[in-house]
């Protein structure tokens, strides 16, 4: 027989994985406008930010309706506390996507500039964010756990971007700018995504890691 | 009463801070005829400390705590092995006196069961009186000093004269409480104090609890996880007369180590 909690529980989880989807969405549409690939706009993406961030305060509304309702323990206690931890993570997925489709109306036209290396790293710090979010809905501990060195590949490719920059004398500056910003912002999304990973070993193992 | 709180020290500092046992278990058993109720239970008690112990109907946590002040062996047909050690001492040794134990080891039940036909000055004064330790003593200061430890006197000071049946079931809980403090004991055990009482009543017993550990050693038996989370800087749980998991609270409740305390704690029972 499930628990009354049980309803609760599985809504929470619903609404965190509603919420990582829309956060896959935004991010690549961020990258495009960025890119300008398509017609997305700045404000599209805000709309998808903001978005977000409504999803985050209801995950956390009903977090705390679980908390006042039922008083959890153990892993239930565990489960709902690192709810409230990943709908943050995720919504500032949303925040940073905003940031990155902001910098061509920053910055004017970008077509100019080489991003291989840049969306390179754009596509490993999204495949951190899927598998942060696989680990989540299947509380694989041992997955999240390879996140950390998911992220030591990306603060490697951040170091070697901002030094390529340091020493390219010749490049234009918009793109220099525009490098940084979004190699900057992939590695605060990175980080977020090792930030889930901590929250689902606390989840099935009660430890506190920092898999950063 | 201003809300209580573990002022004193933080869970994490009892993770790693020196605690004397004022009480220990040690290799303990206890049968109900043939039924064995209580298995090699090892139990530290620490000082000035709250210990909650949990569990389902039946485990023997009950049991476990009538041992602590030998009201078990009142039980006709029922038995006991192993030690129970107050402050290093064996209570059941032959030479320890039952009599004197329960002084030392006080209880509160379940139910508030103050003397139907005494005075609630009476009452507080009641065992003062039958055990002689009130001879040759103030008899109105103990009593006063007692009702204020239990924080009942305010609400009683001018009608120490009335029954103590006359008061609520709260206060009524306070006043047993009153009662064993009089007796000044060092180990205060509480069976299920507040499963008879209403919320508010609940509340002001559990800030009672937290007052209480400052002077005296607190074991609490109860059936309401969140009251052992408020109150116990110490939990134990049991099941089926066997001790599963002993531990700091913080770590019973948010990451017990065994799989049946989990179990137990998120209603995944059976």
């Amino acid at each position: 027989m499930s628990r009354l909690m049980d309803l609760g529980l599985d809504q929470l989880t619903k609404m965190i994985l509603d919420m990582s989807r829309l956060t896959e969405k935004t991010i690549i549409s961020s990258l495009d406008a960025y890119q300008k690939k398509s017609e997305v706009t700045a404000d599209s993406i805000f709309q998808l930010s903001n978005q977000l961030g409504m999803l985050k305060e209801s995950t956390n509304d009903l977090a705390v309706e679980l908390l006042a309702r039922y008083q959890p323990l153990a892993v239930d206690l565990r489960y709902i506390k690192s709810c409230i931890d990943i709908s943050y993570d995720l919504s500032r997925f949303g925040r940073y996507a905003y940031d990155i489709a902001l910098t061509p109306s920053w910055l004017g036209d970008l077509s100019s500039c080489d991003f291989t290396v840049s969306l390179d790293m754009a596509d490993k710090a999204l495949a951190m964010i899927r598998k942060s979010i696989v680990a989540f809905k299947n509380r694989d501990a041992e997955l999240a756990k390879t996140l950390s060195k998911d992220d030591d590949v990306i603060d490697r490719m951040y170091k070697e971007a901002i030094n390529s920059i340091m020493n390219n004398k010749d490049a234009e500056m918009k793109c220099v700018v525009a490098t940084l910003l979004l190699v900057r912002h992939l590695e605060r999304m990175a980080d977020h995504a090792c930030y889930i990973g901590d929250s689902v070993v606390y989840i099935v193992e009660g430890q506190k890691v920092n898999l950063e | 009463m201003t809300p209580s709180t573990h002022e004193e020290k933080s869970f994490d500092e009892l993770d790693t801070m020196p605690l004397d046992d004022k009480m220990k278990s040690v290799k303990l058993n206890a049968w109900f005829g043939n039924k064995q109720a209580l298995k090699n239970i090892d139990l530290p008690i620490r000082t000035n400390c709250v210990t909650a112990i949990i569990g389902p109907s039946g485990c023997g946590k009950s049991t476990f705590i009538r041992c602590l002040n030998r009201m078990h062996e009142l039980i006709p047909d029922s038995r006991l092995t192993g030690q129970i050690l107050l402050d290093g001492k064996d209570i059941y040794a032959k030479e320890s006196d039952p009599v004197q134990v329960r002084r030392r080891v006080g209880m509160i039940f379940q139910k508030p069961n103050p003397f139907p036909t005494m005075s609630i000055y009476d009452n507080v004064a009641a065992g003062l009186k039958l055990t002689g330790v009130g001879a040759g003593k103030d008899l109105d200061e103990i009593v006063k000093r007692s009702l204020e430890q239990a924080t009942l006197w305010d609400e009683v000071k001018d009608d120490l004269k009335k029954p103590g049946t006359s008061i609520s079931g709260g206060q009524q809980q306070r006043l047993c409480i009153a009662r064993a403090i009089a007796l000044q004991p060092e180990v205060i055990l509480m069976d299920e104090p507040c499963s008879a009482l209403d919320p508010v009543a609940t509340a002001k017993v559990e800030q009672l609890m937290i007052q209480l550990k400052k002077d005296y050693t607190v074991v609490i038996v109860t059936h309401n996880m969140q009251q052992a989370a408020r109150v116990a800087d110490f939990t134990s749980f049991f099941y089926l007369g066997e001790l599963i998991e002993y531990g700091p609270t913080k770590q019973i409740f948010e990451k017990p180590v065994k799989k049946l305390t989990e179990s137990y704690l998120t209603g995944r029972f059976g």
